[in-house]
This record gives structure tokens, sequence and C-alpha cells, in this order.
């Protein structure tokens, strides 16, 4: 069920990081929360009913996807599920962070000149 | 810990159950293994402390992504619904209009019985209000009205009590009319303790004390607000102003004005009372009255915090008995009873209400049957819809959410319409029934539209419950099946719960058509009964006023009076009285020789009357104790009375001009008092008297008068001539058969025989009649309109029903026609389901009706509830009904192209 007309215009800080976590390598769900943790030093804590939540989102919004590609490694739970970056939902992660970076500058720049 | 582990992912499992069923079957176990992980690590890095934090904060953040979920899924199913209405806008506009109709006539006659059944009346602790009564189980009890009391037998329960704060008396006292065009003030009498038991207090000046009652110098007179607005322009000095501006009216002083909105005794707006005069000596007891012995005060109370009805019936009841050992000769027979002063304003509007209630509440539920119908109709045809949406993975429970969404905007967009329907159908019920009381505090506010929304509720929940339940038990596989036409055609899956929905509807609409039906056949009996007198072609009036010839003190006086006609045996009048009475005969002879006036007659009484009250008749040789009281309407009439009413003789003669002053005093009675005074023996020639006046001998019996109307029951009556006892003030006149208009020149002849007389208003007995069966036409019209509706919803049922039938079985028609089956054949195929649904639910609504009507046998007028007519009507008027809505579909089948069929196959 795609809903195009449901994209969000700005993306939630919480998407922004799964998708973030999910550049460099397919990760499940614990593995999402771990990464997002970690890049943000502890300051974005994501529990497992709100990552679902914004999986749901992703998913359905074709930015993210599950993925076949990987095998379960040895001792993986059975429960567990692969997710990986579309390249659609590269580009707008691409595109947030340009966002974000362009409102940064501006913003510094206006806070140096007081 | 690990038990503590284990609770806590059960608690989770738990908290995982608020989310959408779809949510939980992609994801559900999942978040379960990302939680026991998250919650693993924090159990090691921060212990229990840790551990316990994250559990709350995944909860709350479950709880949030549920709420989320279920409103992302709500919006959906709108949207899909609001989508699928727009795309069959016949259908959609068919189901809001039948659901608007149910809702707005149920929520407007809810409307109306919360007003007037439900609702408190509007006085402080009004269910501590009651009604007293006296009962008298003996014969010649008094029927319906608020039973009155004599004075004294008053007095006695509000000096004897102690279960009642307060108790007081009332009864009406007369007209005051105002000079110019100003009006006429209705005036009542009550005792000092009135507003206290109802708990009102004058908005200006004071209410009745008990120093009011010793009647000296002009009576203080407390006004209700609306006659302080409309015959005072709301004066704020009225305090101390005179009540009348006439020198004839009675002198009294306006000393209080009550509240906005104060209305007592009546709420049917016939008789508002807008002054309350004390209870004067010469209100008590007037001069020729006996003691405890003319009945008509009516009185409330107010209980006392703590007691009960019962309690309060039990010292009543004592009080009765010490009463009757104390006066055996008034009270001997008399019970005392308080029942609720609201069951007293409301109860024979509650019946008729109720009444109404079912009515609307089955007109609702034929509504949304016809709604289910054509949902299932629609079902139907969306089988392949839902079974490719179940097959893509959409849960059961998400079809039965998308019905139950599209049902609720149904229903929704039903109820506002509706809320407009019953807005007016409300104020069309108030403008066309003038005597239920409290109908003017009928408003739509909150608890209506809570009500309304509870109406909506149930529509959607019972339009969407057969289809969801179909739906819901139907397999995926067969649905797709049948969706790409391999299944079956043939009535059976969609048919069974839509023919018992149709046999239903029909049952309901004919109950209702058959109650319908009983009522008006009771309605024309009413019209037709025999009352005992001729009601067409009279018109009677009030001859007000008194004569203004000077007060003579010459002649006789009352007392003096009645002393001599003891003496002599032959009736004597004062000098008063003699006046009147021939004052009272030139007045006849003036009117009846009038050109359009048949005969003309006075009585004290006319039928149809304001109120009515009775007195203790003695009878001569018979002790009184024997006799166990008989009550009797007693009138004074001029000879030409019973020839202008056409009331019947029975037996003996009628007044004639013998009948006057120094003559033997004689009576009339009617028959019910002929057999209860005298049973087994000729009325004739035998001495009857009320209270302690002389004997007269009775020498006529005629019939019974139904004074009230049909529905009254024969009332015992004694008649004197108006010469031996001149009281009667209302005029009579027989018009000739067919004129329209009313003659002229009545009102100069009633002032050429005293200047000091004039006419009230002339009414005609017929409109007054109509008046009295306002009720009856009313409850008539109502229930015949709500079951033509439901006759018209049924009808469009019925044919959807069929023309859906007849479109699912086009490829079985065109085969039968292609191996030969005539038109008339399918015709009758088509045309033998609608009989069918016709015979069973005939049935079953003929039943239904049987009992009903015996349920509501009190509403019926010489009419059985199985009355054998209007089964054969109803019966005939449905099976026209139900040919009517056949033709369409029947006519529709025969035009099928069987060659057209078969190339398809």
């Amino acid at each position: 069920m795609k809903r195009d007309e449901d994209r969000p215009a700005t993306m939630s800080p919480a998407m922004f990081h799964v998708m973030v976590a999910l550049a460099d390598e397919d990760r499940h769900g614990y593995a999402i929360m771990k990464e997002v943790a970690a890049r943000t030093d502890g300051s974005v804590q994501l529990t497992a009913s709100t990552l679902y939540g914004i999986v749901k989102r992703l998913l359905a919004d074709g930015l993210i996807a599950e993925t076949t590609a990987r095998a379960a490694q040895a001792g993986d739970d059975p429960r567990r599920r692969y997710y990986r970056l579309t390249p659609l939902g590269r580009r707008l992660a691409q595109a947030e962070a340009n966002r974000i970076a362009q409102v940064l500058k501006l913003a510094r720049a206006a806070l140096s000149q007081g | 810990m690990r038990r503590e582990d284990a609770s806590r992912r059960r608690g989770f499992r738990s908290l995982l159950r608020l989310l959408p069923f779809d949510f939980r079957a992609d994801f559900g176990d999942e978040i379960e293994a990302a939680f026991e992980e998250q919650q693993r690590e924090a159990q090691q890095e921060g212990g229990a402390r840790r551990s316990t934090w994250l559990w709350l904060r995944t909860a709350v953040d479950t709880v949030r992504l549920a709420v989320l979920e279920h409103w992302d899924l709500l919006r959906q199913d709108v949207r899909f619904g609001l989508r699928t209405f727009v795309r069959s806008p016949g259908f959609t506009a068919v189901a809001i209009l039948t659901l608007a109709l149910g809702t707005g006539a149920v929520t407007a006659i809810f409307t109306i019985v919360d007003a007037v059944v439900f609702r408190p009346l509007p006085f402080p602790d009004a269910d501590r209000l009651v009604c007293l009564q006296v009962v008298r189980n003996q014969r010649g009890g008094f029927r319906g009205g608020m039973p009155p009391f004599s004075y004294p037998q008053f007095e006695d329960v509000r000096d004897q009590n102690t279960v009642l704060t307060a108790v007081a008396a009332h009864a009406g006292a007369g007209e005051i009319t105002l000079s110019g065009t100003r009006g006429t003030l209705v005036t009542a009498n009550a005792s000092s303790g009135l507003f206290q038991v109802l708990g009102t207090q004058p908005i200006l000046g004071r209410s009745l004390t008990p120093g009011d009652e010793e009647g000296h110098g002009p009576a203080p007179a407390v006004i209700t607000h609306r006659a302080w607005t409309t015959f005072y322009g709301a004066d704020p000095h009225v305090i101390g102003r005179p009540l009348a501006d006439l020198p004839t009216a009675e002198p009294a002083i306006i000393v209080g004005v009550l509240p906005p909105g104060f209305r007592f005794p009546s709420y049917d707006g016939r008789f508002d009372v807008d002054a309350w005069l004390p209870v004067t000596p010469k209100v008590k007891l007037p001069p020729g009255a006996v003691p405890r012995g003319t009945s008509r005060w009516s009185v409330v109370g107010r209980l006392r915090p703590g007691v009960g009805l019962e309690t309060a019936n039990q010292q009543l009841d004592a009080i009765a008995k010490r009463l009757a050992a104390a006066y055996p000769d008034t009270d001997a027979n008399n019970g005392l009873r308080a029942t609720s002063f609201h069951e007293h304003v409301v109860g024979d509007a509650r019946s008729p209400l109720l009444f109404f209630f079912g009515a609307v509440a089955s007109l609702l539920l034929i509504a949304c049957v016809n709604v289910t119908n054509l949902l299932l109709a629609r079902s139907s045809a969306r089988e392949r819809e839902f079974a490719i949406r179940a097959a893509l993975g959409a849960g059961r429970l998400r079809v039965i959410r998308q019905m139950l969404t599209e049902t609720t905007l149904l229903a929704l967009a039903g109820g506002i319409v509706g809320l407009g329907l019953a807005y007016a159908g409300a104020r069309a019920f108030v403008a066309f029934s003038p005597n239920l009381p409290r109908l003017d505090e009928a408003r739509i506010d909150l608890r209506v539209l809570a009500f309304s929304l509870g109406v909506i509720v149930f529509t959607s929940v019972a339009a969407a419950l057969v289809p969801v339940v179909r739906c819901s038990r139907r397999g995926v596989v067969e649905a797709l099946a049948r969706a790409s036409g391999y299944g079956s055609s043939t009535p059976g899956s969609w048919h069974r719960p839509a023919n018992l929905l149709v046999v239903t509807q029909i049952a309901l609409a004919l109950t209702l058509l058959f109650a319908a039906g009983l009522m008006v056949n009771s309605f024309a009996h009413l019209i037709g009964a025999d009352l005992g007198f001729d009601r067409h072609a009279v018109a009677t009036a009030d001859v007000l006023g008194s004569p203004s010839q000077p007060q003579t003190r010459s002649g006789l006086t009352w007392p003096a009076a009645l002393a001599e006609e003891r003496r002599t045996g032959m009736v004597t009048l004062s000098e008063r009285q003699r006046r009147r009475a021939a004052l009272n005969e030139d007045l006849v002879r003036r009117v009846a020789a009038l050109p359009g006036v048949e005969s003309a007659a006075l009585g004290t009484d006319t039928p149809f009357p304001e109120g009515r009250g009775r007195n203790g008749v003695r009878i001569e040789g018979v002790l009184d104790r024997e006799l166990a009281r008989v009550l009797a309407e007693t009138a004074a009439v001029t000879p030409g009375y019973f020839k202008t009413l056409r009331i019947g003789l029975v037996a003996g003669r009628l007044f004639d001009d013998r009948d006057r002053e120094g003559r033997p005093r004689v009576a009339i009675v009617s028959e019910t008092l002929a057999r209860l005074c005298w049973p087994g023996k000729s009325a004739l020639g035998q001495g009857i008297a009320i209270g302690s006046n002389p004997f007269a001998h009775v020498v006529g019996i005629v019939r019974d008068s139904l004074r009230e109307g049909p529905t009254d029951e024969p009332s015992p009556a004694l008649y004197y001539p108006d010469a031996q006892d001149p009281r009667a003030s209302k005029l009579v006149l027989r018009l000739p058969a067919g004129v329209a208009g009313l003659p002229a020149g009545i009102e100069r002849e009633v002032r050429g025989v005293d200047p000091g007389l004039r006419l009230g208003q002339l009414r005609v007995l017929d409109d007054l009649m109509w008046a009295r069966l306002i009720g009856p036409r009313f409850i008539t019209s109502v229930v015949t309109a709500f079951s033509l509706l439901a006759l018209a919803l049924a009808l469009i049922g019925v044919h959807g029903v069929l023309a859906y039938s007849v479109a699912r079985r086009t490829h079985e028609i065109g085969i039968r026609m292609a191996l030969g089956g005539s038109h008339g054949r399918v015709m009758r195929m088509v045309l033998g389901e609608a009989t069918r649904y016709a015979l069973v639910g005939g049935i079953a609504g003929v039943a239904g009706g049987i009992a009903t009507a015996r349920v509501a046998r009190a509403m019926l007028f010489q009419v059985a509830p199985d009355d054998p007519l209007t089964i054969v009507v109803v019966s005939l008027v449905l099976a026209v009904t139900v040919v009517l809505a056949g033709y369409g579909p029947a006519h529709q089948a025969t035009r099928v192209d069987p060659m057209a069929c078969l190339k398809q196959e």
C-alpha cells in the first residue's frame, strides 16, 4: 500500500536517524536502535514501538525495504528481519542531510554576526 | 530477576494487543524480539532500575503508536468509504434519507416524551409533591380529574397528618372581566399553604397568608407573571393596585406577583389561572351550602423528607377511618390516597406517548433493516472487492471495520439530517397537539443530542450487523469463486438474511398499520357514539353579569322561604330567587322567539362542561347509612332543556309550566340515578333531595347523558325545574338543521331582559365535542402517519430486495425463457417471491398488531384488539403494497433477453 500523498513534507529527526543507520549496512531492528544510540552518543534512544512505527512508515513510502539477500547469521533470532535503504530512501536522506547542513550554515552565520 | 523479566515480557505482549491487527501481524514478533534484546542489555548495563525505565518508556510509546495507527486506519476507512459513496450516489442518498427519517422521528418523539414524561416538574424537590384524592369505592365514585375534597375534609387532613410538611387546597373561582378589550382574568382560590407546598416565592410582594383567610376588606390577590405582563403591563408598582377595574367585580387588591414559568394546576394550557385569591369564610361555605356537602377542592401536599408514598398512605388510611367514624353521613365511604403529583400531571399522557415512542422505534428498526438490505445487496456486489482485499492480506477484522465505518458514516449523515427533521417534527407535534401537558417545555437540548448520538451508534451497529457477520464467515476462496461468476446464483447465501429482514420489515410495518387501523376504527366509533343527547346544531353560551334591578330588602329571605316551604309543602322562593326565576323565563321566551332558533332553554350545566361536581343525595324513607350515599350531578333546567338537547324521556313526564312556585317540588332523574337509588323499583313518585333541602318528587326519568363525550361513563343526574330552584345561567339553543351561522340579535335580547346581563362566548356543541376528541384524533393521525411512513419504507425495502434478486438472477431467468418460459411465468415467479414475503410478514404483523393492541387496549373505543374488519382491510392494503413493490422488478424480469444470456453462456 503505497501512500504517496502521505509522504512527509519534512522528515522527523527519528526517521532521519533510522535512515542514516541503514546507510552503510543492512540492519535488523535491534541493530538499528543500537546504531542510532551509538551515532548520537546515546542522546537519541529509540524504543521498539517507536522504531517499528517508523519502519512501517518508511516501508510504505518505499524509503527502506526488507532485504532477503542477507543470510541469517548463526545464532540469529529467527524473528529478526533485515532492512536496507532503497535508492529513493538514500536520495531523500541525502537531501535531508543537505537541508540540515544548509539550515546549520545559515544559523551559524546569523549567530556569528551577533 | 528472571521471573521479573518474564512478567515484563508478558506485560509488553498484552500492550502490543492495543495495536491494530494488521500491524501486529506485520511487526509484532519483531517488536517483541527487539524489546527483549534491548531489555537484556539494559539489565546488564544498568540493572533493574534501567530495565524498568526502559519498560515504562516503551509502554508509553506503544500506546502512542496504537493511537496513531488506529487513527491512520480510520482515516483510510473514512476516505475509502466516502469514495464508495460518491461512486454510488443513489444508494447513498436512499440510505441517508431512510436513516434520517428513522432517527428524526425517534428523536422528535423522544424530545416530547422527555419533556412531558421524564423531566421533573419545575418545582424544587418536585418528586416530593403529592396529589391527595378522595377515593369513593362505592356507587357514584369520581373518575378522572383531581378528585375533590370538601373544605372541612381538607382541614381535617391538614390538621391530623404528620407525613406532609405542608398541604393546601385550591379550586377554580371564576372569571373577572376587565374593562374595554383588556380581556378576562381566570381566578382560583387557594389556601394559604399553596405556595409553600410548591416551594414558590413571589418575585414581587408577598404570597397568601393565613391572615388573608379571615375575609376582612378587599381580598388580596397573587397574580401570575403572565397575568402581570399581559394585563398590567409588567408595572413594577402593581402591588396595591385593584385586581379588576370594573365596579361590578368583587373588590380585590394585588399583593404579589409569581415568578415567570410558574404553572399550576394545569399544564396543558386549558386552564391557566391568572390570579390566586384566599379562601375566605364566604368561599369556604357559600350561602345555602351544607358543611362537608360540597366537594370541589383539589388538594396538594409536600411529603416530609424521608417519608415515602406508602407511609403517607398508611397514615391517610387511618385519618380516613377516623373521619368516617366522626362523620358517618358524609365520610362513611371515603378513602384517602396520596399519589405523586408528577404522575397526576403526566399520567394520562404517558401511555399514548410511550406508544408513539414504540411506533417510531419500529420505524427506526424498519429504516435500519432497509439500510441493512441495501448494504447486503451492495456487499454482495462488492464480494469481489472484499475477496481481493482478503486475498491481499486484509484480515476479516479489516473488512468488518470498513463496513462499520461505512454504516457509521451513513448513520452520522442520517443523524444530522434527522436532527433537522426532529426539530421540525417536534415543533409540528407541539403545534398540532394542544392538550398534552408540559408540551411547551419540549426542546432539543444536550439530553436530546446525547440520545440522538446513542441512536446513531445503535443504527450504525444494527445496520452493519448482518452484513458483517455474513462477510466474516465467508471464506476467501468461495467469495473469489462467486465473485468471478463461478458460484451459484440461486437464492441462497445472500438471500437468506435478506429474506428474513424483508419479512421482519413487513411484519413491523404491518403491526403499525394494524394499530393505526384499529385507531381509525375506534375514532369512527367515538364520533358516531350515542351520547344520550343530540349534539348536532346546538349552541351554548353563559349568561354573565348580574341583574341591574335594585336589591330590595322586601320579601322573603332564603331561610324564611325554606321554613315556609317546610310548613306548607309547596315550593316557596325568596324574593331574590323569584326575580331570577322570572328573569330566566323571560330570557328563554325572548330567545326562543328569535328567527333562526328552533328551541331554547336555560340550565345550570351544559354538555362538555368546564368542570363538574357532585352532591350526596338523600332518599325519602331511607336512612342515609343504609343508602351508602349516592352522589349525583344536579342541575336546574327550564322546561325546554330536554327538548332542546333531545334527551329522551324514559318514563313519566318532562317539566312543564305547572312546575313552579306554589306547587309541590318535583325532580327528574337519569336512568342511572333511578337505578342506584331505587333498584328494582319505579323511581316515579319517590322523594329525593340534596343535602338538607326539602324532598322533591320524581316526575320523570330521562336517558343518561355522556356529558364529557363518548368515553364518559353514564353519570347519575338529578334535574330540578329552574322555576322552583332558579340558578340556571347557561343558554342552550337548538338551531334549525343546515343553518351555519348563529342567530343574530341574541345579545340584544339578553340585554333587553336586563341591561346588567350579557352573553358570554357562543359555542357550538359539535366544536366542543371535537375539542374533547382532540387527543384521540391526534393519536390516530400520528399513528396513521407513522404507519404509512413505515409502509412506504417497507415498500422500498421489498422493491429493493426483489430488484436485486432479479438482477442477480438475470442469467437464470434468461435461460428459463430460452427454454420456453413465458413472460407470465417469469412475472409469476417474481411476484410469487413477493407474495411469500407478504404472507409470512403479514401473519407475523397481524399477530404483533393484535398483541400490541391488547397492551394498548385502553386507547381503543368499542373496538376489539382482533377486530376482523381491521384485519381484512389491513391485509388488503398489504397485498396491494406488495404487488406494487413487486411489479417493477417483475416487469424488469420479463424484459431479460434470452439470446443475450445464451451468448454469454
